[in-house]
């Protein structure tokens, strides 16, 4: 269990500041975080994206990798992040999306996490101004909760179509390494090739068309991540 | 001489009249496809079809999923929720209703042979065998699901079958046959059977004068079995002598509140007049007491389900059903096959009627004959296959009665009376005295009941085995060993897993993946 949350309050919370870039904290350590189609684009440069289904509603949804074992974040590398881009879900932390209505979107607030060793009083980029206007801290936070909001949507419906035309199936990712637990990549889904290829060339043309196509081309290009992670993950074991 | 069989005329829309078109259609979809076989079904506009039988086994999700009906469409059309097994309480004494013990549907990996159950009868743990091996009861007192709605379609952390709405479930089925699978459907009352010099079935005689000719005749007209019962005269035999129930008064209630947590078994608790079967679905339960008209009246029983239920009598809508325990001598004869309650029906203990009827049109399907010299010999072969389950089902049935030790009612005494057991059944409960059932016991490579299904009960009514020795100790280590890893995987799903009423609102929600 998580802490209680607290709806962020600009009376309440008018002192905080948040402590950016602090990547060993324990809000960071995840060995995958969701992603929205619309950030595919800069991600497949860095991370391994994947689908998952989202434990909550059994629907499809892209997945970066960020590890291979359960909780643990091998981008993190003594305090360091070891990519030049950051997924938006990162970015968003330690905040949170307090959503009353799980399908309303409209009634999402966002909220903190009181215990977070990553706010402050004094230290870091304060979230409210003098006069308890949102920051620009707080603004971009805003913005990263609106585009990871709307492009769940898109990238749920994008996911959909690429089932609907049998492109979906799990995966086994097959690394031999040493105490490797085969659970951490199970539940995965990823795109086959061989249907892809075989597609009946008006589907294709569609797939071209809406982007849907472009879209799983950067997710295939993406696959050679799981070498690095396989090399880290060895490198941290012997570190050990 | 004979000719290819070419179509099948299916008689009945009910249950059974619809998962045979099924399974025979999707089996030779092709064939059905090209038009070199025909399916057709006719039932009749007239008479209802028996609107009960509601709990299903596992292999219905096999059976769905061959038929090409997605689990999420099934779910939410049928109002079907997860059924893992049964929970029988108040069957061993009648002093202490609060006896219970489980027959789950789950796997128990490494008992089939009976060695863990031994183990159980030498540590003084017998009827703890199904905890100590199998996770099912943990979860299903917890009220749990089977499964994630993760979990695709048809796939589950536990082996799991249904509880659900019959009549729902026909109209899906005569759906899903005629407009996926090509079934032909005719809604006309049958009024004669035409026979041939030879006994075989040539046509059936419709209103008007028209005629339905087939090469082959499946009956699936319910307890009338007017084809293979009132045509080619099959005689009945009754099974009343062993197993006495030929009545049930069913019901529908309530739940307290629209969210009450749904339970993930059949309850079949005893009275002393019979049992009663109480099944949840998402909107409502179904409940019904089962007995035997030979020992007690309806108001008898209508008022012991009144209580049970906490409730007036007045303000239930009883249903009485009164049906024949017994099967036909022959299931198949001539052109003609019986599926169904047409080819015999016992009380609903285990729910085995739909697994019978699967099983059946499984059996058809897969052996259906191009030929019709070939029919003497499929013949034969299913009769033998089928009258060898219908046996082993009373057994299994009967073996509740047989170890029960409830004393309130002339009922139970006569049921554990050597004379009201067969004689299959006394031969396998001598060899239980001293050894625990295992899968050598049965000649059958798919017995209908495995031996994990007579170990749950004889532990659950404590009829233990007198092994007269120790255990020995690689027996000690392999019990311990599955024990401990028991119960890391119930520890594990107790918290993985959702209630049962939470996943199901989810699929009718979200639906299932089917992958
Ligand atoms: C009390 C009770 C509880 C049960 N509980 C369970 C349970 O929990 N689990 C389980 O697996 N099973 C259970 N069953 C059994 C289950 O209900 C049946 O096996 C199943 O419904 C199949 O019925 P059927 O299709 O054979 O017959 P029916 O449903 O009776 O259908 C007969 C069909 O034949 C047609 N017909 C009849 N005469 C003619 C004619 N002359 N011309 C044309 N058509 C005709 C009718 O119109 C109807 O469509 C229970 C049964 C009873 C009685």
């Amino acid at each position: 269990m998580r802490h209680a949350t607290e709806i962020l309050d600009s009376k309440k919370h008018q002192h905080l500041h948040i402590i950016n870039n602090r990547w060993s904290d324990a809000c960071y350590q995840a060995d995958n975080v969701n992603v929205v189609m619309s950030e595919l684009q800069n991600l497949v440069h860095d991370y391994p994206i994947f689908i998952a289904k989202n434990p909550n509603t059994g629907q499809f949804q892209l997945r970066a990798l960020l590890g291979l074992k359960g909780g643990v974040n091998l981008y993190v590398k003594d305090g360091q992040w070891r990519a030049h881009c950051f997924p938006l879900d990162i970015l968003s932390r330690p905040f949170r999306l307090f959503m009353p209505e799980s399908d309303n979107m409209e009634t999402g607030a966002i909220a903190i996490d009181p215990g977070s060793a990553l706010i402050s009083e004094n230290e870091g980029e304060p979230l409210f101004q003098a006069d308890g206007s949102a920051s620009a801290r707080l603004q971009r936070i805003n913005q990263i909760f609106s585009a990871l909001v709307n492009g769940q949507q898109q990238s749920a419906e994008f996911l959909q179509r690429l089932h609907q035309l049998g492109l979906i199936e799990p995966v086994s990712i097959n690394l031999t390494l040493k105490n490797l637990p085969n659970a951490a990549i199970d539940g995965l889904y990823g795109i086959n090739e061989d249907k892809l290829s075989a597609l009946p060339s008006e589907a294709l043309i569609e797939c071209h068309k809406n982007g849907d196509l472009y879209a799983v081309h950067l997710m295939l290009s993406s696959s050679v991540h799981i070498e690095k992670l396989a090399r880290w993950y060895e490198e941290q074991e012997s570190d050990l | 001489m004979g000719h290819t069989i070419a179509v099948i005329v299916i008689v009945g829309g009910g249950t059974a009249g619809w998962l045979t078109a099924g399974y025979l259609a999707a089996e030779h979809r092709e064939r059905v496809a090209q038009g070199d076989l025909r399916i057709v079904l006719c039932e009749s506009p007239n008479i209802p079809t028996v609107g009960v039988g509601e709990g299903t086994w596992p292999t219905m999700r096999s059976t769905l999923a061959r038929l090409g009906i997605s689990e999420t469409q099934f779910m939410v059309r049928c109002n079907a929720t997860f059924k893992q097994g049964s929970k029988f309480s108040g069957w061993r004494h009648n002093n202490s209703s609060e006896h219970c013990y489980y027959h789950p549907f789950a796997f128990a990996p490494g008992a089939e042979d009976g060695s863990l159950a031994s183990y159980c009868a030498l540590t003084n743990q017998w009827q703890g065998f199904s905890t100590l091996f199998g996770a099912q009861q943990s979860v299903c007192e917890a009220q749990l699901a089977p499964k994630n709605i993760t979990h695709a379609e048809f796939d589950g952390a536990l082996n799991y079958g249904y509880h659900l709405d019959v009549t729902a479930f026909g109209v899906l089925l005569s759906e899903h046959c005629q407009s996926v699978l090509g079934v032909e459907h005719i809604v006309a009352d049958v009024q004669e059977v035409l026979q041939d010099e030879c006994g075989a079935i040539t046509a059936l005689r419709l209103p008007d004068n028209q005629e339905l000719k087939g090469d082959l005749f499946v009956d699936c007209t319910g307890f009338k079995s007017l084809l293979l019962g009132d045509a080619l005269r099959v005689p009945f035999r009754s099974e009343a002598h062993y197993l006495f129930n030929d009545t049930a008064l069913t019901t529908h209630v309530n739940y307290p509140a629209p969210d009450s947590e749904i339970d993930s078994c059949t309850h079949a608790r005893a009275t002393c007049h019979g049992w009663i079967w109480d099944i949840g679905l998402p909107h409502r339960r179904g409940v019904g007491h089962v007995f035997s008209s030979g020992y007690a009246d309806v108001e008898q029983v209508a008022t012991t389900l009144a209580n049970h239920l906490g409730t007036d009598e007045a303000g239930l809508d009883f249903r009485k059903i009164s049906f024949a325990p017994g099967r036909r001598d022959r299931i198949w004869q001539a052109n003609c096959v019986a599926i169904g309650l047409s080819a015999g029906f016992v009380e609903p203990l285990e729910a085995s009627a739909l697994v019978m009827i699967e099983l059946s049109a499984m059996a058809l399907a897969e052996g259906l004959p191009r030929h019709t010299s070939q029919l003497p010999i499929i013949a034969k072969r299913f009769n033998a296959a089928f009258l060898y389950r219908w046996d082993r089902v009373i057994d299994f049935l009967k073996l509740h009665y047989a170890l029960s030790e409830r004393d309130d009612s002339q009922y139970w005494r006569d049921h554990r009376k050597t004379t009201s057991l067969p004689e299959s059944l006394q031969e396998l409960l001598t060899l239980w005295r001293y050894q625990a059932p295992r899968s050598s016991d049965f000649p059958m490579a798919r017995e209908v009941f495995q031996s994990l299904s007579y170990q749950y009960v004889l532990s659950g009514l404590g009829y233990k085995p007198d092994l007269g020795r120790e255990p020995t100790p690689d027996l000690i280590e392999r019990a311990q060993h599955a024990i401990a890893h028991n119960q890391q995987v119930t520890n594990q799903l107790i918290h993985q897993l959702p209630g049962n009423r939470e996943l199901i609102n989810k699929i009718h929600r979200y639906g299932l993946s089917t992958i």
